[in-house]
């Protein structure tokens, strides 16, 4: 029996290794799946964490795909436009065409086959960039697509295109001195592309000029015709509101057409209306007068003797007209006496004198939105001399722009005034510099009136309309003498519903016009600039909706009813 | 039965979250190409509005307006004498047309 036992007992230790290889199969085949959990768990978790990251990290894009999506290229040069929107100078895409010096095969063949489509460019120069070793030297600029598809035909290999930008001025010569233009990399070279070419280049941000198109077409035509009526050499006009002191029309003739290589340094090139520094004449007296009246020593009423010769060393001031005798300081303006106006300025004094064109601006560089300005000539040692002619206009050598800034601040209420080619913003707060007071303000206007409706401006006055004025005739310097025959003229005009409103100032100047038989020989500005000047007003009053007046002159101030300015 | 279970389930959401992923980025790389050819197309539209808007202002110049006004509809400057106020209107003489009454009164 214990036999048996044995027997069994034999059994235990093999139940006891079955178990144990059992456990240790067992064992093995748990840690196999356990492995096999984590490396699917560990993937999962990775295929989460890419969900994750594409979903909410990358806002659902990946970065194959940012590749795909593409560069946005900006429009490049920002336009230029006038105080409506209209383009004056805008940018469109071109194509530029390149070489790759050294992978040209045969570089007279590929000559020839490109100027089968481009003749205009020469052979030899053509032959000479191609074998130049170079790695990248233009050929041609701003081809057209119809110029580039040719070439694309040819299938010469070495030349390749490059995306370009041209600038396109649609209004060519209309424009040309104030836009200016670009050289052919748009480097801005002159007006208003240099001076703004850091703002229109960044981020292609337009410009807003306070220029009006249709003003401008005005001021062109008619200072073109003025021209060839009058047979002058050259000439300039400028149209201002007087209001908010913005330019809304500024031409220099002879012009250029900006869309063409233009040599900055040709003669077509120079602004007259800023650069050009002339002795202004009489116009110059309305100034004058203002200076005369601010000074306290002269007012409307105070007589000055005309007639009595005025010498200034072997020199003798004239009058263009006779004698006028003693006459008052209105009737001085509007016959436009210089002995008169020298006498007036011998009252004031010369430290007021001074100080007075100081004040006006006249002793400095008008300064404007354009990269050019020129510096006006005074004596550098003034004496009574000099005090005499410069209240004359001669003496003193001022552009245009000083005329207009300067007398726009002596008639536009008296506060100073500095034009802009830039459009204003309406809601900016106006400060004021006082130039004159407003009742001289008042007063210089009436007194232009007269020189409309009494004096040499007559043939710029449009009946119905508030027009006033100022004519001013000055004799040509040629080989160092005056001339009597050779004048360049100008004339200041404004125009406004009423006497209390005057709105548009225009400034007008010619070079050289000739007498002929429309202007009974007479080449002074009352012939040619007035009735150009009259001209521009009226049709920019008639395009501003200025409203012709309906009653006659209202003459607020007493004196006038006394006066006379009837001629002797 | 309960790892088999956790072990099937985790299976499941494994395959569901792999075919999730993927069929999204394909959806995405998708609108991705699309949006990128309508990036090309606009910039493409917006180069040519921009010569359209410099052809508009060459065809617009004042000078040509001002030939073709001349020539084709026979107009010309407006004179002062063009403008009156309204009282000068019931001033102004009685237009007779059968298809035009202005008159003072009624009619």
């Amino acid at each position: 029996m214990s036999l048996a036992y044995k027997s069994l007992d034999i059994r235990e230790p093999a139940q006891g290794l079955l178990s144990r290889n059992l456990k240790q199969a067992l064992e093995v085949a748990r840690n196999r799946i356990m492995v096999g959990i984590v490396f699917v768990a560990f993937i999962m978790c990775v295929i989460t964490f890419r969900l994750f990251s594409i979903m909410v990290l990358h806002n659902g894009m990946d970065e194959n795909a940012t590749a795909m999506a593409g560069g946005f290229c900006p429009m490049g040069r920002g336009n230029i436009l006038d105080r409506n929107g209209e383009i004056l100078a805008t940018s469109i895409s071109t194509s530029s065409l390149y070489a790759n010096a050294k992978k040209i095969l045969d570089a007279k063949v590929a000559a020839k086959q490109i100027r089968t489509v481009l003749p205009q460019l020469d052979e030899k120069k053509l032959v000479e960039k191609l074998t130049s070793g170079k790695r990248f030297v233009w050929l041609f600029r701003h081809l057209t697509p119809q110029q580039q598809k040719k070439i694309l035909d040819l299938g010469v290999p070495g030349i390749s295109f490059m995306g370009d930008q041209r600038r396109i001025y649609p209004h060519a010569q209309l424009f040309s001195h104030v836009v200016g233009l670009t050289d052919v990399d748009n480097v801005g070279l002159g007006g208003v592309e240099k001076t703004f070419d850091q703002h229109l280049r960044q981020n292609g941000q337009d410009l807003t000029l306070s220029l009006d198109l249709r003003v401008q077409h005005i001021v062109r035509s008619s200072l073109q015709e003025g021209i060839a009526r009058f047979s002058a050499t050259g000439g300039t006009a400028v149209v201002m509101d007087l209001e908010t002191s913005e330019i809304l029309g500024m031409v220099s003739a002879p012009d250029f057409n900006p869309n063409k290589n233009v040599d900055v340094r040709s003669p077509d090139f120079f602004n007259r209306a800023t650069l050009g520094m002339y002795e202004m004449g009489s116009t110059m007296k309305i100034a004058n007068t203002a200076m005369a009246l601010e000074s306290g020593k002269v007012h409307l009423g105070s007589v000055f003797d005309t007639s009595a010769p005025m010498n200034i060393g072997k020199f003798s001031i004239t009058d263009y007209r006779a004698n006028h005798g003693v006459i008052n300081v209105a009737q001085i303006f509007v016959h436009s006496s210089n002995k008169g106006s020298a006498r007036m300025a011998l009252a004031a004094g010369l430290q007021h004198q001074q100080n007075f064109l100081k004040k006006l601006g006249f002793l400095e560089p008008s300064r404007l939105e354009l990269p050019e300005y020129g510096k006006p000539l005074f004596p550098k040692h003034w004496r009574e001399a000099n005090q005499m002619t410069i209240a004359y206009g001669y003496g003193i050598s001022l552009s245009p722009l000083h005329l207009l800034n300067g007398v726009a601040s002596i008639v536009g209420g008296g506060c100073k005034k500095r034009a802009t080619l830039l459009k204003l913003d309406a809601s900016a707060p106006q400060t004021c510099e006082r130039v004159v007071s407003p009742e001289t303000s008042k007063t210089m206007l009436q007194l232009m009136r007269f020189v409309v409706t009494d004096g040499t401006s007559k043939k710029a006055n449009i009946p119905g309309y508030f027009v006033a004025g100022k004519t001013g005739t000055r004799n040509l310097l040629i080989n160092g003498h005056y001339r009597k025959d050779r004048v360049a003229t100008s004339f200041v005009g404004i125009i406004g519903d009423s006497q209390d409103k005057p709105k548009y100032m225009v400034v007008v100047l010619l070079e050289d016009p000739k007498a002929s038989k429309e202007t009974y020989g007479f080449t002074t500005a009352g012939w040619n600039a007035a009735p150009i000047g009259g001209m521009i007003l009226g049709k920019v009053a008639s395009l501003m909706s200025v409203k012709p007046t309906v009653e006659p002159d209202h003459i607020t101030n007493p004196f006038f009813r006394n006066v006379s300015f009837k001629s002797p | 039965m309960n790892v088999t279970r956790t072990i099937s389930l985790s299976m499941m959401f494994l395959i569901v979250a792999g075919i999730g992923t993927y069929t999204l980025k394909h959806k995405v790389i998708h609108m991705e190409s699309q949006l990128s050819r309508l990036k090309r197309e606009t910039v493409k539209l917006k180069e040519s509005m921009h010569v359209l808007n410099a052809e508009w202002a060459y065809l617009n110049r004042p000078e040509r307006l001002q030939q073709l006004a001349q020539d084709k509809l026979g107009m010309s400057h407006t004179s002062h004498e063009q403008f009156i106020s309204l009282d000068q209107l019931s001033e102004a003489p009685v237009i007779a047309h059968p298809l035009v009454h202005l008159t003072a009164g009624a009619s």
